[in-house]
């Protein structure tokens, strides 16, 4: 108690020092409260923004049968929308209830949601021609499904049909319309029987060729294409009642039904198999290369498939605000039209029904659904935990098809790989597809004829006896990070990485914090005591014990510490509150990470109080001791060299050794801050200059499967007026399926060689017309007034380029990948350690030079048959067309001269930019047109988009591309631009890749993470800066009788001014370069730890700002000096008696 | 003989229009001859000390003037007024004032350097004879005692050969025998020179040695005593 009130009156009667320390504290305990419950306050309006914006469904389920939907059902909050079905004109249509409403995040424009069975809720902006609320709306709900060669029609549907027919056609000749005819002929070509003269078709007769089977009379109203039409439909219409209402639906069917049919070879069935393929992908693994990393499951397709158009109507009840790019989904589709759960559980169960009721098909309406999970707020783990293990158990295994390539229509040849039922090891073999039925090739060498048994299970049964399925390896959280084709999403839009920089930022700015309570606790402590010294030894002069005296320090630290905590936490929470009021910010208190702030920021305080404390202890009765001691320590002048003011005080910093490293630690922190600050700044947008800014990304890529011919494509340009009113368009044609002869090449080639030998090869090599052995490269055709061409012209010399032969198509420019170093040999294919070892050595002996057919690889050898500026190459170009079931293949070769090899591009040209896998000849327009005779063409969009279909399954393609890359102007609307590129694509069936919104999320993601460190660098800087500016005035303060006496010898105030500003000029220079030294340290160290050295430095300092960085240390100078010399020119302003008598 | 040193109607108040306001001098007239020996004695608290601050330019009168060979001291600017202290005045303090990461040497050659000039070696080597500190010049304060460091003290006041000595109570923190050497040496040294000094002392023996004793008494002068 005596202690107790000892340390209050001394607190009471030290006032200053009791307000200096207590105030330090407490702006500690302030900032620390004020950070944490800022920062996280920010984040969590931020996380509260994403979610509104992007769900707050966490982890997405995509086409999840009945099975998989109750095994999920364990997660605590779980919203489902079915999928009913893909419609012509709403896309998607799903189920939507108040469960799929909250976790999405959707919102409602207008109406309501869907209640009964003929009510649909639709998405704004996503139909052509949008109805209003309270409108009917027809759609057509479009079905395929898949069969084999034969279809069995029952007797009460043969009569039904023949009926039908019978009614309005009859054979001219007497004969019945018999049903074998019908089913046997019906799928050939009609038009190849039609008699125009006599407006009738006479089919053959048990497909032998001789006339004498049905023939068929045309109506006299009756053109060839309606027969045809009517025909089919009431052949298929009869059929459908069967398979999709059967008898419960004699008189009212649920909906209204039409079918399309379709044939190998027919374009529609490709379509359709596409689209199935696609929304069952993790469930069917076939047709191969373009597939083969994104396809698995054990099911068969077949090339046979078929489309019903089932057709409903609907009242529009309302419209949800369009969701489906704000979700993280990565390109799998979303629902555009919503319907009431009850209503789709309806229309399901009847194709279920039919489904059952019809053996050979393989319909896609098959139930699936979207799960959207959530479990908590933010725990993306222990929802994973729950999730994965279903996943992983519910993935089938699967074979794996590479390199499917087709020689014919009827003939596809590539790789199955799967498991050798010996070994266990992974095993190719080599796979041959004849429509339907296949072959594998056995390892003695043999065909083996797969069962033709149209059952998906015996046919695997088939397989594995020379195959075993590779058993899907679990999935982890990273792999869901990473990666894309699982059928589980997580939702990183929401929910971005837990070791976000922010979560760093805030562990930073609070260690930061803890570290400059700690110090200034130090100093301030320190020189209080060291004030106190004589007080003390008289304390201990009376007999007061060691103990006595720490306990009386610790109370005073203790009382202090509680005092300053306590206020200056209640400060910080006012404050947070009414700032996070004042921008109406989510009001977030994270209490575990506060309360371990302010125990490691008492505890750390504590320890930095404690330390003076001892120290004190030791102090002599006299303090005499002591002061000699740390003078002693001084070397002595050799001799007497003429004393400046600076000198005087440089000799003064050196003998205060203790407070003159904190003042450099102090000034090396605030430099440090600084320099980090524009560092982080730099790094914020990292990311954005990376993969935006860098490649040039446009804001739009539209590609057109074909080359436009000159007068289409002034047509073209044209419509996309509206467009391009709010946008810069540049185009330009390619030809992917080219190839160079590369045989000189490739003997000489050991990485060529083992590239041949792997299953890969079937896409990168081929057997030329000549023997020749071509390698794919892709040739990129600009006219010669498009200003990337002329960016890529101007940047090479003037002389050694022939632009007349450029622009004729006799000469090219070649892009070869530049070849990176470090690291990037390993972990590709299987290239043996031999082969390794000497790529390496011939790296290091500088032999490998430019050819390099795979960025990873390197040519050994290959520096004497390197292609070189000068040199010619030749080009093989095939183009591939149909004829009936026939496809025929045409080659063009050319002879090209290399007018110049480069490697790098003098400024980014979207798309060579941000991808150069394989060598690019950059050309003029003209010689895509010579090697594509056909690039020089026309199609509606329906022929655009079923060419695409048919080009991507079964060659790479025939007419070329039209690649238009757009760039918004800056007046523009963004929203009318997506509106307006989504029609022009919609017009001409272009593949559209819209990069605006990924562009603008990096923006403003980068200007958020900008602004942060900003922010947080500026308060860091603020609370050095007040400290420094605190010690120096306290350290100015306690030098004031020396001060005094210098005064008193004659030093006038410039000096002491200049003296001051020079020696905190040289403290500031040392902190720089402290602050840079650690700033290098750190950076080497996370280069080292990335494990390639030269490119995580290089990366780091790639675009480094230096002005900005150049401009801050400058800053810092001028404030640090400012700062220190300040409290001086308070001191001149005192007489010297003045200084002399404090 | 022309004063070295006058002060006309000098007046200091502290706190001035505060009711802590407190008159240390009141109207001092007073003039100082060059090569003499004054002793300024009286009560603590009589303002003797503030008189000497004064006269060294330490401080600012609230009013009247301190004249330098003619010159107002305080119409300098603080420029030429440190200029003035470097160059005219010497002080010794009570508390010897020497900065104690120098040493004994570097202490006395100070003034000296910091206005950019060297020392005079026989000068020095005089005064240092004189006081006798040759053997104490590459020590630190810390390692002398307090009448070797008011000897140090003396030599830095005077090794700038400053026409005015001020000394206040230079040997109040010695022990008598020491403070008879001290003060011996300091006024030897003064006057082998031709110093003046001016030392202010409640020691009426050490006051007695002066040519010149002023006495004050609630900051007003209330006998100057001649002992020529």
């Amino acid at each position: 108690m005596r202690i107790l009130g000892m340390v209050l009156s001394g607190l009471r009667g030290r006032k200053r020092d009791t307000a200096v320390l207590g105030g330090i504290l407490l702006l500690a305990f302030l900032f620390l409260t004020l950070s944490s419950i800022l920062l996280a306050s920010f984040s969590e309006t931020a996380r509260q923004q994403r979610q509104a914006l992007h769900g707050k469904w966490q982890m997405m389920y995509y086409g999840t049968d009945d099975k998989t939907a109750a095994r999920c059902a364990e997660v605590s909050d779980l919203a489902q929308i079915r999928l009913v079905g893909k419609t012509k004109d709403a896309e998607l249509v799903g189920t939507v209830d108040e469960q799929v409403m909250a976790l999405g995040s959707l919102n409602l424009e207008e109406g309501r949601l869907p209640e009964n069975e003929n009510e649909i809720l639709l998405v704004l902006g996503r139909m052509a021609k949008e109805p209003t609320v309270g409108e009917e709306v027809d759609l057509v709900y479009l079905y395929d499904y898949m069969r084999g060669g034969r279809m069995e029609w029952g007797s009460e549907i043969q009569d039904a049909v023949l009926r039908s027919i019978r009614g309005t056609m009859h054979d001219p000749n007497g004969n019945e319309i018999r049903w074998e005819d019908l089913q046997e002929q019906f799928h050939d070509d009609v038009i190849k029987y039609y008699d125009p003269v006599n407006r009738r078709i006479d089919f053959p007769r048990n497909n032998t060729g001789a006339y004498g089977g049905t023939r068929v009379q045309l109506p006299p109203d009756m053109e060839l294409e309606d027969a045809m039409t009517s025909m089919e439909d009431e052949l298929l219409y009869a059929w459908a009642i069967n398979c999709f209402g059967g008898s419960d639906y004699p008189s009212a069917p649920p909906f209204r039904m039409s079918f399309v049919n379709a044939y190998p070879g027919g374009l529609y069935s490709y379509e359709s198999f596409l689209i199935n393929v696609k929304n069952r992908s993790n469930q069917v693994s076939f047709l191969g290369w373009a597939f083969a990393d994104d396809i698995r499951g054990t099911s068969m397709a077949l090339t046979q498939t078929s489309q019903a158009l089932l057709y409903k109507t609907y009242t529009v009840v309302g419209y949800l605000s369009p969701y489906a790019d704000h979700w993280d989904v990565r390109g799998y589709a979303m629902p555009d039209a919503f319907v009431a759960p009850e209503a789709a559980e309806a229309q399901l169960s009847a194709l279920r029904r039919a489904e059952q009721d019809y053996y050979e098909g393989a319909p896609s309406f098959e139930p699936s659904s979207i799960l959207l999970m959530t479990p908590a707020q933010n725990a993306k783990a222990p929802l994973a935990e729950q999730i994965l293990p279903i996943y992983c158990e519910l993935q089938p295994p699967y074979f794996r098809v590479e390199g499917l390539m087709a020689d014919s229509m009827e003939l596809q040849q590539g790789f199955l790989i799967g498991l050798d039922p010996d070994t266990g090891e992974e095993k190719a073999l080599q796979m041959q597809v004849y429509g339907s039925s296949y072959y594998l090739q056995a390892d003695d060498g043999t065909w083996r004829a797969l069962s033709g048994d149209p059952t998906v299970a015996s046919r695997w049964a088939e397989f594995e006896k020379l195959l075993q399925p590779i058993q899907p390896e679990d999935l982890t959280m990273t792999d869901l990070e990473e990666g894309s084709r699982y059928a589980l999403r997580l939702n990183q839009y929401a929910y971005p990485p837990s070791n976000s920089a922010e979560s760093t930022i805030q562990m930073l700015c609070s260690g930061v914090l803890i570290g400059v309570a700690a110090t200034s606790t130090f100093q301030v402590f320190w020189v209080q005591l060291r004030r106190r010294r004589m007080r003390l030894s008289t304390l201990m002069s009376i007999g007061a014990t060691d103990g006595q005296i720490l306990r009386m320090l610790l109370l005073e630290i203790a009382l202090l510490l509680t005092a300053a905590c306590l206020l200056g936490a209640g400060l910080g929470f006012a404050l947070s509150r009414f700032i996070t009021g004042a921008m109406k910010t989510a009001y977030f208190v994270p209490w575990a990470a506060l309360l371990t702030g302010i125990g490691l920021c008492l505890s750390a305080v504590l320890i930095s109080a404690l330390i003076p404390m001892l120290l004190v202890l030791h102090v002599s009765l006299t303090g005499r001791e002591q002061l000699s001691r740390r003078i002693l320590r001084l070397r002595r002048p050799d001799r007497i060299k003429r004393q400046s003011y600076l000198g005087i005080l440089l000799r003064q910093m050196r003998a205060d050794r203790g407070r003159s490293a904190l003042q450099l630690a102090l000034a090396a922190m605030l430099a440090l801050i600084c320099l980090m600050t524009v560092y982080l700044c730099h790094s914020a947008y990292g990311n954005y200059r990376k993969s935006i800014t860098e490649s040039g990304m446009p804001d739009y890529e539209l590609v057109a499967p074909y080359g436009m011919s000159g007068l289409y494509l002034d047509g073209f340009l044209e419509n996309a007026a509206p467009f391009t009113e709010g946008a810069y368009l540049s185009v330009s044609r390619e030809a992917p399926n080219v190839w160079l002869h590369c045989d000189e090449y490739v003997d000489s080639s050991p990485i060529l060689r083992t590239l041949q030998s792997l299953p890969e090869a079937a896409s990168m090599f081929r057997q030329l017309p000549g023997g020749e052995r071509g390698f794919s490269v892709r040739v990129l055709g600009f006219s010669q007034e498009d200003v990337r061409l002329q960016k890529i012209l101007s940047s090479l010399p003037e002389t050694a380029f022939d632009k007349d032969a450029f622009a004729s198509g006799d000469a090219c420019i070649l892009l070869v990948p530049r070849y990176i170093p470090d690291g990037q040999l390993v972990g590709r294919l299987d290239v043996d350690e031999a082969t390794l070892e000497e790529l390496r050595e011939d790296e290091k002996a500088g032999r490998l030079l430019d050819l390099h057919f795979e960025r990873a690889y390197r040519d050994a050898g290959m520096e004497d048959q390197a292609i070189r500026a000068g040199g010619v190459i030749t080009l093989t170009a095939f183009s591939q067309t149909i004829s009936g079931e026939q496809m025929l293949e045409r080659s063009v070769e050319r002879s090209i001269r290399v007018e110049a090899v480069i490697s790098t591009l003098a400024e980014p040209i979207w798309p060579l930019s941000a991808e150069c896998p394989s060598h690019v000849l950059i050309a003029s327009d003209s010689l895509v047109r010579q090697l594509y005779p056909s690039a020089n063409t026309r199609m509606t969009a329906a022929q655009a988009r079923n060419h695409r279909i048919m080009a991507e399954i079964f060659y790479p393609d025939c007419y070329g591309l039209t690649r238009f890359v757009a760039v918004n102007k800056e007046d523009c609307d963004p929203i009318a631009q997506d509106t307006a590129v989504s029609d022009l694509a919609d017009a001409y069936g272009l593949d559209i890749v819209n990069h605006r919104m990924q562009k603008e999320r990096e923006q403003i993601n980068a200007q958020r993470r900008w602004m942060l460190f900003l922010l947080l660098g500026i308060e860091m800087a603020l609370v050095l800066s007040t400290l420094s500016y605190s010690a120096a005035g306290m350290a100015a303060e306690q030098d004031r009788y020396r001060y005094g006496t210098l005064q008193s010898l004659g030093v006038t105030d410039r000096q002491m001014l200049w003296g001051e500003a020079l020696r905190s000029l040289g403290v500031a220079l040392a902190s720089l370069l402290t602050a840079h030294l650690v700033l290098l340290l750190v950076q080497l160290a996370s280069a080292v730890l990335s494990g390639s050295f030269r490119a995580a430095l290089m990366l780091a300092l790639e675009n480094y700002p230096w002005t900005a960085h150049g401009l801050v240390c400058g800053a810092y100078i001028l404030v640090y000096v400012f700062l220190q010399t300040m409290p001086i020119l308070r001191v001149t302003k005192q007489r010297p008696i003045q200084n002399m008598r404090s | 003989m022309e004063p070295i040193l006058q002060t006309i109607e000098l007046r200091k108040t502290y706190s001035p229009g505060t009711p802590q306001a407190m008159e240390a001098l009141r109207g001092i007239n007073l003039s100082f001859e060059r090569g003499r020996y004054y002793a300024i004695v009286g009560k603590s608290g009589c303002g003797k000390s503030t008189l000497l601050h004064l006269l060294g330019a330490l401080d600012v009168p609230t009013s009247g003037k301190v004249l330098c060979e003619g010159e107002d001291v305080f119409s300098r600017s603080r420029r030429e007024l440190a200029i003035f202290r470097r160059r005219q005045i010497g002080f010794v303090f009570q508390s010897y004032n020497l900065l104690q990461e120098h040493t004994a040497l570097e202490n006395i050659l100070m003034p000296l350097h910091l206005d950019g000039r060297e020392a005079d070696e026989d000068y020095l080597n005089r005064i240092l004879k004189l006081l006798e500190i040759g053997n104490l010049l590459n020590k630190y304060p810390a390692q002398l005692s307090g009448g070797e460091q008011q000897r140090v003290a003396i030599a830095r006041a005077m090794a700038a050969k400053p026409a005015i000595v001020l000394a206040d109570e230079p040997t109040g923190n010695l022990d008598p025998k020491t403070s008879q050497q001290t003060l011996s040496l300091l006024k030897d040294t003064v006057a082998q020179m031709g110093q003046t000094l001016i030392l202010v002392t409640h020691d009426m023996d050490v006051a007695a040695q002066a040519q010149e004793q002023i006495r004050i008494h609630q900051g007003e002068i209330v006998e100057i005593t001649r002992r020529d």
